[in-house]
């Protein structure tokens, strides 16, 4: 492992390239190789596996291709290169794939002009590429292709690329921060050890990765255990300064009126900042908040009747056509503003960006730097941004995951662990290309860093679902035995140690399918006949003509509504923001405890040296502005009065009467994030469930959560009876049981039977099934699958899923292992805290009773009001 | 066995979401939605195969209730407009499942029904499938379409109560009317409580007697379920606007 943070060495490393591929380089960059082509070119050309950590606009792309493409011209000048398939770039998006066709097209041509020819070929094969063209790809393949892993997996499928993957011999993987943690990541690790496994000799691989953590687990994902991989670290030039971070508060000290407030100043400093920067990205979290901006600042400029000011959205729900359009007017600098949820967080190199602002909390160090990394890309320019808390809650998390940023305290990789789904879908796409020893095929999966945890237990009960011999328990539903198949459609036959593709069909449902990206069921909008952007079916399915939303950051007026398509017009009158549904990830580990000391710092110094100290602290400890220091000061003198901040480590359970008076809240403030949060929260709510019988109602935040009790049930608490509720012992069982009771499990099993492709996202056309709607997986299949085959690989999929990926269950026991101090304060209402960190966010309903006992208790409730009403 | 049924009129309504009318020794079931997988595997699912299986288990415990010598399937007897063959054979075994308790068993027509409709359940003695049945003045059909006679007992909109996150499949009962919720599990419903509901039901002033586990439970009149929903700014726009 090599750390080259300046280059000294005294002749330029581009000297070791060929003729002409160093002529051009030196008259393109006069200045000389960055250093990260510096260390990754000598490493590339030796063929070593190498992940090339660094940031933003330090010319990773160059380091990765540059000594790829300075070996092809080599072999050209020797006579010896072949018209063969050499390198494959896979990035996680499209976008990125055309960003960089056209990068390599400067050194091709300028190339190739002094040479007198073209001999290096590149190729793009995604979605979007013709029938004609896959063909012409297939048929002659370039020397550098360029594609998805979605794509890369559809390639690996068919017969005709088999003899291709022979001559490949790099295999460069764009974002590898982005991949490592995913399923995504994990079923193209898989892909490339299939593709592997076809090359003639095992192809070196290049990982380009923003930010990552020295011996991280990233490398694992690169590589898999069995191969050494070389990591270089490298800043982007000698001398260049840090990025620049600012917090501000977008409310004042008057706390009453905040979010109308928040939103016009929110909007006013934005239009500050267009008039004082070139281009300025704003990230705002989420869709709705993204077009609502937008939407804001246009109208804004109408109503002063200024021309409209240069503004765009883009995120995930805009087309893709839209999205190129947006992406290429930034480029040009012809934007002063795009607002985004996370769409632009990735690769595409937008230029002349010189601020991004985010809206709200980045959730983690890293999220943040890399969101900072958008701007100043250019050579020598530094990048600046400023976090905008629109909360007091929001601002004390911003101050820390400014601080947390600035010391580059990067939160570590954590790749996801032999997810069966992903092993299914896998399964079925070898299948796809003919026979294959099950032995051997366990072999390959293993050797990918994903995998390397995968059981064999697990892989064979993965093959026995998909050949549709799974044995579910004895008599399940079965009351003629033998009488029919016990699955539908089994994809896979399975017979001594093979396997192979069932039919012809199965083939074709992987093409239509492959790929573990979910999308939630949409409607698509077309403005003056072209495709706009699309609606989530929920929110579509209220819209009627002349209805008005919001999309592309402008007011829209439904004109026509056919077969899950919109027509409409634009219009200036007033609109409705439409709904999308997003996983919204909370803070990192790192931020919760973070933050959670701050805040038992904070409640000390109040307590023993009282406001002046604290306010001295906040003002010498973190760079923040004393208007916006004062607003933290008031919060937490308002709990400290009210109630109590909770000390160090220690938890703090409030119960309060809700405003209604009909439930009791329990509030925990526990310093622990909301993944681990969540596990605690969902076994105590199991617990005061099986306790109490009834129905309960759950939040789940950062630092806390909180149980809403019926009155009726005369819910107690005492430190007594919170250290049982929080007994590690049976935790596991009880957080399964309230799970269950609550929508995560069943979601989850929604998307990993998508993924698994045991019920298709695209099904058959002309086939689909009406009757049991959207949710037929979630809320039929899932408790019946439970029922037929409790140990399906899927079943255990959706349970790896949530404790694994969605909850932080180790640390949530660490905790508790120590032992926390237990504080219970009764309270007549609920204090500043719960309502500043837990209760903006609704509550979950979880069901307890019986649902004839809640259907009862339903039917007294309304006799009641009868009687009231007589 | 501790069931709570409830009697509307002539007829006995159980947790299963049957009609029973004990002194015709008729029971009445609809959308039992046979080979609900079968059209799926044509979809390309990969599912457990149940929906007879727990077809059969639910009339056992419908017979149980009163002594029955005829099953009525007011309509959607099977998923698909095009039933594969082990979808006809699934329709047969639950035909010879009632023989064999000395049975008959009635279809009726429904929308899902269109190629029983022309050669009835058995291709062999192809009878194709009546749109109505009369049974103690009561006219019994799917309710896809209109129904003649001033007292019906229908499916098709597979009413459910919504509530508290739980779904419960209800009958909704009026004057002179019945409609049973689906007699399959894998129908998602219509909620009584937040759903457009069919202008029909207007003038029969509905009430909702929903089903669970063992218990039928009659709530009330279905207007004093729906509460007040909030409109959207363009639920208040399109009132103006008509």
């Amino acid at each position: 492992m090599q750390t080259p943070d300046a280059d000294p060495e005294p002749s330029p490393a581009s000297a070791r390239l060929f003729e002409p591929v160093r002529a051009w380089f030196d008259a393109t960059f006069p200045l000389g190789p960055l250093p990260a082509q510096v260390a990754a070119w000598p490493l590339i050309q030796q063929g070593q596996n190498v992940l090339i950590v660094s940031p933003t606009g330090s010319g990773k792309t160059l380091a990765a291709f540059l000594a790829i493409l300075d070996r092809l011209y080599r072999e050209h000048a020797a006579g010896t290169l072949q018209q063969a398939l050499r390198a494959i770039y896979v990035s996680p998006l499209r976008s990125l794939n055309y960003d960089i066709e056209r990068n390599l097209r400067a050194p091709l041509e300028g190339i190739g002009r002094a040479l007198g020819s073209h001999p290096v070929k590149v190729g793009v094969r995604t979605g979007d590429t013709s029938a004609y063209d896959r063909r012409k790809l297939r048929d002659h393949p370039p020397h550098l292709l360029i594609t998805t892993s979605e794509s890369l997996a559809l390639l690996l499928a068919q017969p005709g690329w088999k003899p291709h993957w022979k001559t490949v011999q790099h295999l460069i993987i764009d974002e590898v921060h982005a991949l490592a943690p995913t399923k995504r990541g994990a079923d193209l690790a898989v892909s490339l050890e299939r593709l592997a496994g076809h090359a003639a000799s095992d192809p070196a691989r290049v990982g380009l990765s923003a930010t990552c953590r020295p011996g991280d687990a990233a490398s694992l994902f690169l590589v898999g255990s069995h191969r050494p991989c070389q990591v270089v670290f490298a800043t982007t030039a000698a001398g260049e300064e840090p990025p620049r971070m600012e917090v501000e508060s977008l409310i004042g000290r008057d706390l009453a009126s905040q979010r109308g407030k928040a939103q016009r100043r929110l909007i006013a400093r934005l239009r500050e900042l267009m008039e004082r920067n070139r281009t300025t990205v704003v990230f705002a979290n989420t869709r709705a908040m993204t077009e609502k901006l937008v939407l804001d600042l246009r109208m804004e400029a109408i109503s002063r009747g200024e021309p409209e000011p240069l503004v765009a959205a883009h995120h995930s729900a805009l087309d893709a056509t839209r999205r190129r359009e947006i992406e290429s007017a930034l480029k040009a600098g012809e934007l002063a503003l795009v607002a985004t949820s996370t769409s632009l967080e990735l690769g595409v190199d937008i230029g002349t960006v010189d601020l991004t602002v985010q809206v709200g909390l980045p959730g983690s160090a890293s999220r943040w730097l890399q969101r900072l990394g958008r701007s100043g890309r250019r050579r020598g320019a530094r990048s600046r941004g400023v976090l905008m808390a629109a909360t007091a809650a929001e601002l004390a998390g911003a101050i820390v995951t400014a601080r947390a940023a600035r010391e580059g305290r990067i939160e570590p990789t954590r790749i996801v662990s032999a997810p069966l789904d992903v092993v299914c879908q896998q399964l079925i796409g070898m299948a796809c290309l003919g026979e294959h020893a099950v032995e051997a095929a366990f072999d390959l999966f293993r050797r990918a860093g994903p995998m390397a945890t995968l059981a064999r237990a697990d892989f064979d009960r993965c093959l026995a679902f998909l050949a549709g011999d799974l044995a579910g328990p004895a008599a399940a539903f079965e009351p003629e035995p033998g009488a029919a198949p016990r699955m539908t459609a089994p994809r896979l036959w399975r017979r001594n140690g093979w396997f192979g593709v069932r039919d012809r069909r199965v083939i074709r449902w992987f093409r239509g399918n492959v790929g573990t990206i979910h999308a939630e069921p949409s409607t698509r909008v077309f403005v003056s006949g072209s495709a706009l952007g699309s609606l989530e079916a929920p929110y579509a399915d209220r819209l009627a003509r002349g209805d008005r939303f919001v999309l592309d950051g402008r007011a829209l007026e439904v004109t026509r509504i056919e077969c899950a398509t919109i027509h409409a017009k634009p219009t200036h009158a007033e609109a409705s923001l439409p709904r999308w549904t997003s996983d919204r990830p909370g803070l990192s580990a790192g931020l919760a405890a973070d933050l959670a000391a701050f805040r038992a710092h904070a409640g000390q110094l109040l307590l023993e040296q009282g406001p002046t100290a604290l306010r001295g602290w906040i003002a010498g400890a973190f760079p923040l502005d004393p208007a916006a220091a004062e607003i933290l000061v008031d919060l937490f003198e308002s709990q400290a009065r009210y109630s109590e901040i909770p000390a160090a480590g220690a938890l703090l359970v409030e119960i309060s009467p809700t405003a209604l008076g009909d439930a009791v809240v329990h509030a925990f403030h526990a310093p622990l994030h909301r993944a681990a949060c969540e596990p605690l929260a969902r076994a105590a709510a199991a617990r005061y469930g099986r306790r109490y019988g009834r129905n309960l109602a759950l939040t789940v935040a950062d630092l806390g959560w909180a149980i809403q009790i019926p009155i009726e049930a005369e819910p107690e608490a005492s430190e007594e009876s919170i250290r049982d509720l929080l007994n590690d012992e049976n935790l596991d069982d009880d957080l399964l049981e309230g799970l269950d009771q609550g929508e995560l499990l069943a979601k989850r099993f929604q998307r990993v039977a998508a993924t698994a492709m045991m019920v298709l996202k695209n099904p058959e056309p002309g086939r689909r099934v009406r009757v049991g709607g959207q949710g037929w997986v979630a809320t039929r299949l899932y408790p019946l699958l439970k029922g037929t085959c409790p140990d399906h690989p899927l079943l255990q999929e959706a349970r790896r899923e949530v404790f694994e990926d969605l909850l932080d269950l180790p640390a949530a026991r660490r905790w508790l292992a120590s032992r926390p101090a237990i504080h219970v304060r009764p309270l007549d209402s609920r204090s500043p805290f719960t309502a500043a960190w837990i209760e903006p966010e609704p509550g979950e309903a979880l069901a307890f009773e019986s649902p004839a006992d809640a259907l009862k208790r339903l039917h007294l409730r309304l006799m009641a009001r009868e009687s009231v009403a007589i | 066995m501790g069931s709570t049924l409830l009697v509307h009129d002539d007829w006995l309504l159980t947790p299963e979401g049957a009609a029973i009318h004990a002194d015709l020794a008729t029971a009445v079931v609809a959308d039992l939605h046979l080979g609900y997988e079968w059209a799926r595997e044509a979809a390309g699912d990969c599912i457990p195969a149940h929906s007879l299986a727990e077809a059969l288990a639910r009339l056992e415990r419908v017979l149980k209730h009163a002594p029955a010598r005829r099953v009525v399937v007011a309509g959607d007897l099977v998923e698909s407009h095009r039933p594969c063959a082990r979808t006809r054979a699934d329709a047969l075994r639950l035909a010879s499942w009632l023989a064999d308790r000395q049975v008959e068993l009635v279809v009726l027509a429904g929308n899902h029904d269109l190629s029983l409709r022309e050669s009835g359940i058995d291709p062999r003695s192809a009878a194709p499938l009546a749109e109505e049945l009369e049974v103690g003045g009561w006219t019994i059909a799917h309710g896809h379409r209109p129904i003649t006679g001033p007292k019906s007992i229908s499916g098709h909109v597979h009413p459910v109560l919504c509530f508290e996150g739980a779904t419960a499949p209800c009958f909704v009962v009026g004057s002179g009317m019945i409609v049973l919720p689906a007699f399959t599990n894998n129908a998602a419903g219509r909620d009584v409580a937040s759903a457009p509901l069919p202008h029909a039901w207007a003038r029969a002033q509905p009430r909702c007697i929903a089903c669970a586990g063992d218990q039928v439970i009659d709530l009330g009149p279905i207007d004093r379920l729906r509460p007040p929903r909030r409109p959207t700014r363009n639920d208040r726009e399109r009132q103006t606007r008509s």
